[in-house]
């Protein structure tokens, strides 16, 4: 009674979007023991049969000293009662919707979620598997497994401004999102990986000619040096396009 | 061992029934069955289901039928579905008649194709047990139980909460994501109803005002019939007003005192048909909108050394309505699914980039966006033999969208429009996969994805390059790019699993651009670019108190530029070679280390530690340049290492459980990185370096059975702050932290309630504090529940 209490308040800081939250709670479902995946394959065949292609069973072996600390368990609690119940809901875990599950493990996800600028997953507002597929099998998703997914597909999904088709397009957009935006969690704004010229420079450096003296930098055939000065090469109000333009080639509208 | 029971002469009847149904349907040369073991007798006396019956319902028999997914959609929670059998029965009970039920005979094993429960699904029923059973179903099969869960559930919670802010109130709500002052609503309200057998109605909602933060989930399930989903979702996304920082400009910030935010939402209809043996039909309609004011990063000017930190407003109003249809289906062992989705997408944005010291003020920028796009994915999986999986797909999509372009009082004073853009794109996948476990304790996967996209855009733009008001412009893009996959995973090792995972990807691409008048812009790319991706580790677990991870990851990609035809400005002036076709190759080269520790030293006690490590070298090669302008050579051309990145992250979290009373975790990290690049000793680019600390601690304690405490701790730090000699300081030094603790207090069995305080602090030294704050709040929730 006492620890159900406690509990419930747990629970709580994780669904109240009213308060700072705070999300890690112990997968832990009162009555029940860890079964092994094989208890599992039963009902849901189409997701153990394909485990062992998934990134997440390079975690998982089925002879762990700890039966659960590997495999379905310890993503979605122990099952027994769950499996007692004929598969009730009420008696697993369903990490969909709730991240304490993925914060178990991922400690350096959860930081990042924790930094000023973020995606809305603590808050409740989006989840891990909106993006990512802890299975490994959605075409339309980006993590590895059995059907390899587009990349950026996720990203797609919500952020069609950024993701649409340009005259002009970026490049950069060829190599991910990921390239420059930090999907979890970032201290810069929009999620930038650098919140300065660094950003554009690690591609965009050039050799610079005997006649450039040093502190000056060239990029193409313009003289930059006065420009980023002004800022980055986004907040300066050049290159503001930087996602792909429709009228100029240098992204600067 | 079977026991023989006293009195045979009911079992051998039925022994003798059910022979008899078999000889009847066998021909005569099959071999005849073997002789059927004797049945216990059947429990005398009357039968109470909750006491007699339930818990060997509940133990050997929900487990593959009860509600979900029930097997052979023979379900055993309840009386009507129980007595309308599965798949191949409709006698599986037959209230009275024993010698006629199917269940007595598969858990007595006197059907030899059939035994209840299967030998790897639990132990056999005890003779007691189907003696009960079968006395059970003597007498009428009832059903009577006083502990069935109730049909209705149902929970109510209010909240209401107050919080005074100090200081920069617009990063409050970006950070804290709500906004101060009063505020109140439902944080979740339920009320579900079992309203028969197979139908299920679920209603749950969330509202906080003035967050725009609604949720309503409308849910009816009939099993083997269909579902009507439905529901609508809002939340708001705020952000802060400011721009940048420079303590070299007066007002070194700017803000605009306006409360910037952006609505999320989404309203849909999912209706699913669930027949039995037919494919599973889902086809709905989802409209999703963002609509507010979002801060952007393309400043303002301050002043006339210009320098830009004044901040810069989007207006967003995006809307997108999309149908979709899936199908998913079982048959002769494969599984297939199919998803369509035609989307329909209207955006119209406007950007105003204030510049402080300009009379004519605002740069304002106008885009009106629309595309329909009709995408179909399709895949289909088998278990072809015990050793071999396979699954394929395909995708298809193609999309098709208008632009017009709009801007007043841009750079170099010009206005201008766009006239209509076209864009269209379209792509197929194909992909193949397959897993392999040819023996125990080995698996491996290979596949292979195989994608081509044509883009093309066309229409009329200015060309404010050469101050063109009208110019066509046309450009092409085709893709190819092939993904082959492979991983392996190796569990033969005692205790330990190794894995190696390699991707390669391949990406040909071919690329045309024109912008008229003639030799504006001339542009034919092709390109070549090639990554790998190689990942190895193991996981081992020896004890039951340790485990010990650790992977490497090795990826890189190369690209080569060949500039078949690069002509800009050729129509107007002398060639000058600069971007866009101006990078001959590109190579991204990383490495990443990283290692996990967990020690459970005591059942009260889980430790981990983790540690990461990565680099990244980042290289290019560009053409010869000579300065716009002057025509003097400013670049060789070559290759540099541009960049380079390197980062740390150490990481330690602790759960402590000393008493079934107390929980306690935190988790802390430390992360160092450092982005430096070939800036030819600029001092306005000065290396992207620091540390970010994180620490998430939460406590909870229960005083008593009625009475628990909580306290949650947030902080984190970060220390990029930057001094450069010349340009805006672009780094951020800030500290965050938030701190929640409070009481939850049970009245009854039904009702509770808490009450929280909440402290939350932000500074952020490297803006000279001007967006510091500091919060206190105070938050309550009642809740019902019911039962």
């Amino acid at each position: 009674m006492a620890l159900g209490a406690a509990g419930g308040a747990a629970v709580c800081l994780i669904s109240c979007s009213t308060t700072p939250d705070a999300v890690v709670v112990p997968l832990e479902i009162p009555g029940a023991h860890f079964v092994g995946n094989k208890a599992c394959l039963d009902c849901h065949a189409d997701i153990v049969r394909k485990f062992p292609a998934s990134p997440h069973a390079r975690v998982h072996f089925e002879n762990a000293a700890r039966v659960g600390e590997t495999g379905c368990e310890s993503c979605h609690g122990p099952g027994s009662k769950h499996i007692e119940a004929g598969g009730a809901k009420l008696f697993i875990i369903n990490p969909g919707p709730d991240p304490s599950s993925c914060f178990q493990c991922h400690l350096d996800v959860h930081a990042e979620f924790s930094l000023p600028q973020h995606h809305q997953v603590i808050e409740g507002h989006l989840s891990c598997v909106q993006c990512h597929d802890p299975h490994g099998g959605d075409i339309f998703k980006p993590k590895g497994g059995l059907a390899m997914a587009r990349q950026d597909e996720s990203c797609a999904q919500c952020h069609r401004d950024q993701t649409r088709p340009f005259v002009f397009e970026h490049a950069a957009l060829r190599e991910g999102c990921t390239t420059c935006h930090n999907p979890h969690g970032s201290i810069n704004q929009k999620m930038l990986v650098a919140s300065d010229p660094n950003l554009c420079l690690r591609c965009h450096a050039q050799v610079q000619g005997p006649s450039v003296p040093n502190g000056s930098i060239y990029i193409g055939n313009t003289d930059h040096t006065r420009l980023l000065r002004i800022g980055t090469c986004w907040t300066a109000g050049c290159h503001t396009a930087i996602h792909g333009s429709n009228v100029d080639p240098r992204l600067r509208y | 061992m079977k026991v023989s029971p006293p009195n045979e002469f009911k079992p051998r009847i039925l022994a003798f029934l059910l022979c008899l149904t078999g000889c009847l349907s066998s021909s005569a040369d099959e071999p005849q069955p073997e002789p059927l073991p004797p049945l216990p007798p059947p429990a005398s006396g009357q039968i109470d289901f909750d006491r007699d019956i339930k818990p060997i319902l509940d133990a050997s028999c929900l487990r593959c039928h009860g509600p979900e997914k029930p097997k052979s959609h023979f379900r055993l929670d309840n009386r009507e579905s129980a007595l309308k059998g599965g798949n191949n029965n409709t006698n599986d009970i037959i209230p009275g008649e024993s010698n006629r039920s199917k269940l007595i005979a598969y858990v007595a094993g006197l059907d030899k194709d059939i035994q209840m429960p299967p030998p790897d699904h639990g132990p056999s029923l005890t003779p007691q047990q189907i003696g009960l059973l079968w006395a059970w179903i003597d007498q009428g099969a009832n059903w009577n139980t006083t502990n069935q869960a109730s049909p209705l559930r149902l929970n109510f919670e209010p909240t209401f909460r107050w919080i005074g802010v100090q200081g920069d109130k617009s990063k409050f709500r970006e950070l804290e994501g709500m906004k101060e002052g009063f505020a109140g609503g439902v944080t979740d309200a339920l009320f579900s109803q079992q309203t028969g057998p197979n139908e299920k109605f679920l209603l749950e909602g969330h509202f906080i005002v003035p967050d725009q933060d609604f949720r309503l989930k409308l849910a009816l399930d009939e099993t083997d019939r269909g579902f009507v989903h439905a529901g609508f979702e809002e939340w708001r996304k705020y952000y802060t007003d400011t721009g940048g920082y420079d303590p070299a400009v007066a007002p070194p910030e700017f803000n605009f005192n306006r409360d910037l935010y952006v609505d999320n939402g989404r309203i849909w209809v999912d209706l699913g048909l669930t027949l039995p043996r037919w494919p599973q039909i889902v086809l709905g309609y989802e409209y999703q909108f963002k609509q507010g004011n979002k801060s952007m990063l393309d400043w303002g000017q301050a002043n006339r050394e210009n320098v830009n930190i004044v901040p810069s407003i989007k207006a967003i109003d995006e809307h997108t309505h999309i149908i979709k249809l899936d199908v998913t289906h079982d048959f002769d062992g494969w599984h297939l699914e199919d998803n369509a989705r035609v989307e329909f997408y209207y955006e119209k944005n406007r950007s105003d980039e204030t510049n402080a010291f300009q009379a004519a003020g605002t740069t304002e920028t106008r885009d009106k966006y629309n595309h329909v796009q009709g995408m179909n994915t399709l895949t289909l999986e088998k278990q072809i033999r015990d050793w071999w999986y396979l699954s394929g797909g395909g995708y298809y999509s193609k999309l098709e969208g208008t632009d017009f372009f709009n801007q007043t009082n841009g750079a170099f004073g010009l206005s201008w429009n766009s006239q209509e853009i076209t864009l269209r794109r379209e792509s197929e996948i194909f992909s193949l996969t397959s897993l392999f476990t040819p023996l125990a304790g080995l698996s491996f996967s290979v596949g292979t994805q195989n994608e081509w996209t044509h883009e093309e855009g066309f229409g009329n733009a200015p060309n404010l390059e050469f101050l063109i008001t009208n110019a066509f412009e046309n450009a092409n893009l085709d893709t190819f790019k092939s993904m082959q996959k492979a991983n392996l995973r190796f569990t033969k090792i005692p205790f330990t699993v190794l894995f190696a995972d390699t991707r390669f990807e391949q990406e040909s691409i071919e690329e045309s651009q024109s912008q008229a008048p003639a030799g504006a812009l001339t542009r034919q790319t092709d390109a070549t670019n090639y990554r790998y991706n190689l990942r190895g580790g193991f996981n081992t677990s020896p004890w039951r108190w340790s485990s010990l991870n650790a992977e490497y990851r090795w990826k890189s990609s190369d690209t080569d530029y060949n500039h078949s035809r690069d002509v800009w400005g050729s129509g107007l002036g002398t060639p000058t070679n600069g971007y866009p076709a101006f990078i001959l190759g590109r190579t991204i080269h990383g490495g990443e280390f990283e290692t996990k520790l967990a020690l459970r030293p005591a059942n009260w006690l889980k430790t981990t530690l983790t540690y990461q490590i990565a680099s990244t070298d980042y290289s290019t090669r560009t053409d010869p340049a000579v300065d716009a302008a002057t025509l003097a050579p400013v670049s060789p051309g070559g290759t540099i290492l541009a960049g380079k990145y390197d980062a740390q992250t150490f990481g330690f979290s602790a759960t402590l459980t000393p008493v079934r009373r107390f929980y306690f975790y935190s988790a802390f990290t430390y992360s160092l990185s450092r982005l430096t690049t070939a800036s030819h000793g600029d001092p306005s680019v000065v290396p992207y370096s620091g540390n970010v600390y994180t620490i998430i601690t939460i406590a909870s304690y229960a005083l008593n059975p009625k009475t628990g405490l909580q306290a949650t701790y947030n902080f984190s730090r970060g220390d990029y702050g930057q001094h450069n000699t010349a340009g805006v300081p672009l780094g951020i030094d800030f500290t965050h932290q938030q701190l929640l603790v409070g009481l939850t207090r049970r009245f009854s069995d039904r009702v509770s309630a808490s009450l929280r305080y909440g402290f939350s602090q932000y500074s952020e030294p490297s803006s000279n504090n001007l967006n510091n704050f500091t919060s206190h709040g105070i938050f309550a929730t009642l809740s019902y529940k019911w039962p």
